[in-house]
């Protein structure tokens, strides 16, 4: 695995500048219960395909941002700080 | 008392005479301060800039020479001064300064001894005169600042490691003579 | 001109300049070079490009070197060796030369470059220089990596190459694979060092694979013998080293090629006494070189027989690439490439006939796992292993492929080709490893420490004093306790992490991250704080000073500084909240100086107040000490009074010696690792990681106390409410050994002779006068008194439960 990964503060870097956030998922509200927090810590979607997911430039900038890959492909589509507009997740 | 650099130890071990600069102890010359800076210009040096101020700001702020402002990211900006630094800002403000060390990379073969040690692409296009990356260097993190050379800035944690990295790479040290020398002369080039 | 001198299994051998190790092997007469790997047979010089496994020799202590790439210099040391196996137990094949010699240990040297270049050339031929010219004319850089020690091709070509400014040649240089993202690796040799290797990473915009075409051998029996060559290696022979192969050769092959290099070697003075095509071959003949060529109308008398074999375009690096941005130039692409059907004689499904040089696969192995019913290339070669070694396929693959489609019927297509993965050729480890010169993360008083005579340990990359002195440690730990316990010590603690939260958030971020309530905690107070995760798991401890309105001081272990920072941003991230979080772990000198006369000693340093009244405990003051601004906490993990006190780094230095200068008078001992852990474990504090584990929560670690479930939220809070009406399955308690010996940390915990948990820490307690510890055992024998067993190396340690903290139950110690 040696994907290029385009951080949106120091532009393309090699993966393992980063360290992987898992994919983007939306916490519980604070009421939500025991089965709903058991759920969002321990179930992923695992998509086969386009996701949205979390990355951090641990060897950069040290910001996080959101990037949308494909797990199949590595294809990474869209990168994108959590400030700028047209949120997924 | 003057402050000593994370790199005095190695100071010491290369027999470098060690005199105040900007109060902190460093080493105005390893052997002799014309024959560093003819090396420094046919070849490739490193010195210690550990003195230098540093600020670390998020948000808007503006200062003034001998101050230098680097853009890290949108939000965040790095200002170095041999001097003590006067910032007018409202933007959050943190002194780094004691943080970090700081190599001086210069000379026309700073770029060979670069490629054995990064994978950050610092070519001229790449990386012109002024510009600031945050990048992987001998296997710890740094911040690269393009100025009359690389200035190399690491926790202070791993300045020793990453001094000794650029040593085996092929840089020889210079001190604070040829320092000041080299940073004056390429200023009246610019 | 002086000759060049080296040494071929202790005898001197002489060279001319120009020579390779092999050519002058050759020259000086040797015509086996190595006898191969499982039958022994002898092997001589094949195809002089690199590919085949024939002239490996172990040169200056580097074994399977390739003798025909390696350019001559005096002094060598060049010893044979069988194949590319190193064989250290008795076989045939090891009795034909002297016995082999263990590996000696020469030096090496392995460097790493990282490049980064629009476009890449693989190959410096025709195909490739014409590349690197079109795209360089348009502006972009490119490089050209090229195996050989020259561009080959027109001279005015590559002269343009090298004054092109663009365009940057790397010689000598091999790539062995295109990665994912255009990442290109290849192993660059100086030949004039020893034993020098770099490694380069190239980033590629584009990758151009010019790798040109590589003859490969036609199958029959007797196709290995010494003397049986390819026609490239014999052309080299004569044009790069002026040497001549042979009196009377043989050709085997297609028409033209025959007649074309038939014309090459009547003029370097070469009988050519047969030309043949494939079909007609039955054998070449010969015991340790060839002596004549059969073929099914007449045998003729020969030295030397040529095989004009079939042309492969080199794609392996684009197979293996899987369809990045690469292309193919050149021959590599197929250009000037005419290839007719042959058929294989039969010959060669003999057992005579050497299908795979490298690991000595028959005809006859080959034919055999067909008809076991393995008749695709894939199966051929995971059975046989054939194509599994040096040459990776170069000199067998194109044979078998075609001896199984004869076999079967099968078409050449259907019978397939391997699939082709990197690193081909093969790459040392030395030069994937490098210099391996590794970070080592050093505090701002090290070099006290190495004053001091401090024996090191590592904590990840940090290197920590384990203890002082050059007794025994164990003589050297308890000094340092008992200075502690009954007078005072003093410790580096600058590894800890140190983690500046400040903003209007920062309290907001504090409470939703600790277990504790943080936004409430007055200015200049400190408290303990626990991170969780949302399962309610214990991820890392430490403490938080309120230092200002929005401006917080968060500490935590040395190792998990990095994971609480990045947990800090991500919330602060995903929340959208206004905090600045900054590590500051490097930038602060930190100390803890402790023990009953601690204050005695800092109080000659500073003008600020420290008793009780003025500086309680849990509370943090800034002053001068030592005549450095100081931030001074007044919290400990020994059990005794104490302060950590914080300085710019850059001071340090300067601060620990006062520390030292000013207890002397009470003869106070700097201490290490080792003493601080049975310090702290006298007063049953625990080390996450040490004493937790992945998946420890707080009610049973004991610390039921930490979660503050009024709290409106807080990750993990949840968890943590279902884990408070769970029943314990297992509890950390504290113990004691009834004997005086110590069982190392981790050793399980058994009763009856059933494991019930294991020992986290175990250490022997000079308060106590008894081994004492801490472990995870199931609550029924978590009350004080019950007896559990300890087990290391099949010997017993019987103990029993403590439910008492071991040292100062009361903490009256602390508050001194």
């Amino acid at each position: 695995m040696s994907f290029l990964l385009k951080c949106p503060n120091c532009g393309e870097r090699s993966v393992y500048e980063f360290r992987f956030g898992g994919e983007i998922r939306k916490r519980p509200a604070p009421g939500a219960g025991h089965d709903a927090f058991l759920h969002y810590a321990l179930y992923k979607r695992n998509v086969a395909g386009d996701q949205w997911e979390w990355w951090y430039h641990r060897g950069g900038c040290g910001e996080w941002f959101k990037a949308n890959r494909n797990t199949l492909t590595n294809e990474v589509r869209q990168t994108l700080l959590p400030t700028d507009e047209a949120q997924p997740g | 008392m003057e402050r000593q650099s994370a790199l005095h130890h190695c100071h010491l071990d290369a027999h470098a005479q060690l005199q105040p600069f900007y109060g902190w102890q460093m080493p105005a010359w390893y052997t002799e301060p014309s024959s560093e800076l003819e090396q420094l210009r046919g070849s490739v040096g490193i010195s210690d800039a550990s003195y230098l101020t540093k600020l670390d700001v998020r948000g808007p702020c503006s200062v003034s020479l001998p101050a230098r402002l680097w853009k890290l990211t949108p939000a965040r900006t790095l200002i170095t001064s041999p001097l003590p630094i006067d910032l007018l800002s409202s933007s959050s403000v943190t002194d780094v300064t004691s943080t970090y060390s700081a190599i001086l990379l210069a000379g026309p073969r700073s770029r060979d001894v670069l490629h054995k040690l990064t994978t950050l692409n610092v070519g001229e296009a790449a990386m012109p005169e002024s510009s600031a990356r945050q990048a992987r260097l001998a296997h710890v993190n740094a911040i690269i600042l393009r100025a009359e050379g690389f200035l190399i800035l690491n926790t202070r944690d791993v300045a020793q490691h990453v001094w000794e990295a650029l040593l085996h790479a092929g840089a020889h040290p210079f001190g604070m003579v040829a320092q000041q020398q080299w940073m004056g002369s390429t200023h009246e080039d610019a | 001109m002086e000759p060049i001198l080296f040494t071929w299994n202790g005898n001197e051998v002489a060279a001319q300049p120009g020579d390779t190790v092999a050519s002058a092997l050759y020259r000086s007469g040797l015509r086996t070079f190595t006898y191969s790997y499982q039958h022994g047979r002898p092997r001589g010089l094949l195809c002089l490009t690199g590919s085949c496994p024939n002239c490996m020799v172990n040169v200056d202590g580097v074994p399977n070197v390739r003798g025909c790439t390696l350019p001559v210099r005096s002094g060598l040391s060049v010893l044979s060796q069988n194949q590319n196996v190193y064989r250290g137990f008795d076989s045939p094949a090891v009795k034909r030369f002297p016995a082999a010699p263990p590996l000696s240990e020469s030096p090496h040297h392995y460097e790493h470059t990282y490049f980064q270049f629009d476009v890449v050339v693989v190959g410096g031929g025709p195909g490739g220089l014409e590349a690197a010219l079109e795209s360089a004319s348009q502006g972009v850089q490119v490089a050209i990596l090229e195996m050989e020690g020259a561009l080959s091709g027109p001279a005015s070509l590559a002269q343009k190459i090298q004054s092109h400014p663009e365009i940057t040649t790397f010689l000598n240089c091999t790539c062995f694979g295109v990665y994912e993202g255009n990442l290109l690796g290849a192993v660059q040799i100086n030949h004039a060092a020893p034993n020098t290797e770099t490694l380069l990473h190239l980033r590629a915009g584009r990758v151009v694979v010019a790798t040109g075409a590589y003859e490969t051998q036609y199958l029959f029996a007797g196709n290995d013998l010494p003397g049986v060559m390819l026609s490239t290696a014999v052309l080299r022979l004569i044009h790069r080293h002026g040497i001549v192969p042979g009196k009377r050769a043989v050709l085997i092959g297609e028409a033209e090629p025959r007649a074309q290099f038939q014309a090459k070697l009547e003029s370097a003075g070469v009988e050519v006494v047969g030309s043949v095509p494939i079909e007609s071959v039955v054998r070449a003949e010969g015991a340790d070189h060839v002596t004549g060529l059969v073929t099914d109308t007449v045998t003729y008398e020969a030295d030397l027989v040529v095989m004009c074999g079939p042309l492969v375009s080199d794609v392996g690096l684009v197979a293996s690439a899987r369809g990045q941005a690469v292309s193919l130039a050149g021959a590599a692409v197929g250009e000037g490439i005419t290839q007719r059907d042959y058929l294989l004689p039969q010959s060669a499904q003999s057992a005579n006939a050497i299908a795979c040089l490298c690991m000595d696969v028959t005809g006859q192995d080959v034919v055999e796992t067909i008809a076991a019913g393995m008749g695709h290339v894939e199966l051929i070669k995971r059975f046989t292993k054939l194509g599994k070694s040096a040459c990776q396929g170069r000199m067998c693959q194109t044979a078998a492929i075609r001896l199984c489609s004869q076999i079967t019927g099968q078409t050449l297509a259907q019978v397939g080709t391997t699939v082709a993965r990197p690193p081909a050729p093969p790459v040392t480890l030395g030069a994937l490893a490098g210099m391996r010169h590794h970070p080592v993360r050093r505090t701002p008083m090290h070099y006290q420490h190495e004053r001091l005579g401090a024996v090191w340990m590592d904590m990840g990359e940090w290197k920590r004093p384990r203890y002082y002195g050059k007794g025994t440690p164990d003589d050297c730990v308890k000094e340092e306790y008992r200075a502690v316990r009954e007078r005072a010590g003093v410790i580096d603690v600058s590894t800890l992490g140190k983690i500046e939260v400040k903003g209007p958030d920062a309290g907001r971020l504090l409470d939703l991250v600790f277990t504790h309530e943080f936004s409430t905690l007055p200015i200049g107070r400190i408290r303990y704080c626990v991170l969780c995760d949302e399962l309610g798991t214990i991820v890392d401890d430490g403490t938080i000073s309120r230092m200002d309105q929005q401006r917080y001081f968060v500490t935590t272990t040395t190792g998990n500084v990095d994971y609480v920072h990045q947990w800090l941003e991500w919330w602060t991230t995903a929340a959208g909240w206004k905090v600045t979080v900054s590590n500051l772990t490097a930038g602060l000198a930190s100390m803890n100086l402790a023990g009953p006369l601690a204050r005695s000693v800092l109080q000659k340093l500073t003008d600020c107040d420290l008793s009780s009244a003025a500086f309680p405990y849990m509370d943090w003051r800034q002053a001068f000490v030592a005549g450095v601004p100081a931030t001074m906490m007044r919290i400990g993990f020994v059990g005794e009074m104490g302060w950590e006190i914080m300085v710019p780094a850059e001071s340090g230095n300067h601060l620990w010696e006062q520390v030292l200068h000013a207890g002397a008078a009470v003869d106070l001992r700097p201490f290490g690792v080792e003493a601080q852990r049975v310090l702290r474990l006298e007063k049953k504090h625990i080390i996450v990681g040490v004493d937790t584990d992945a998946l420890s929560n707080p009610y049973e670690a004991g610390m039921a106390w930490v979660a503050k479930l009024n709290k409106a939220d807080f990750i993990g809070k949840v968890a943590l409410s279902r884990l408070k009406q769970t029943p314990l399955d297992r509890m950390l308690v504290g113990f004691e050994i009834d004997g005086a010996a110590a069982p190392p940390d981790g050793s399980p915990v058994l009763v009856e002779d059933k494991p019930v948990g294991w020992a986290t820490s175990v250490r022997y307690s000079w308060q106590k006068e008894k081994v004492i510890g801490m472990a995870w055992v199931t609550p029924a024998q978590a009350k004080g008194g019950s007896r559990i067993t300890l087990r290391s190396d099949a010997v017993d340690y019987p103990a029993q439960v403590v439910e008492e903290v071991f040292y100062d139950p009361a903490g009256d110690r602390l508050k001194m």
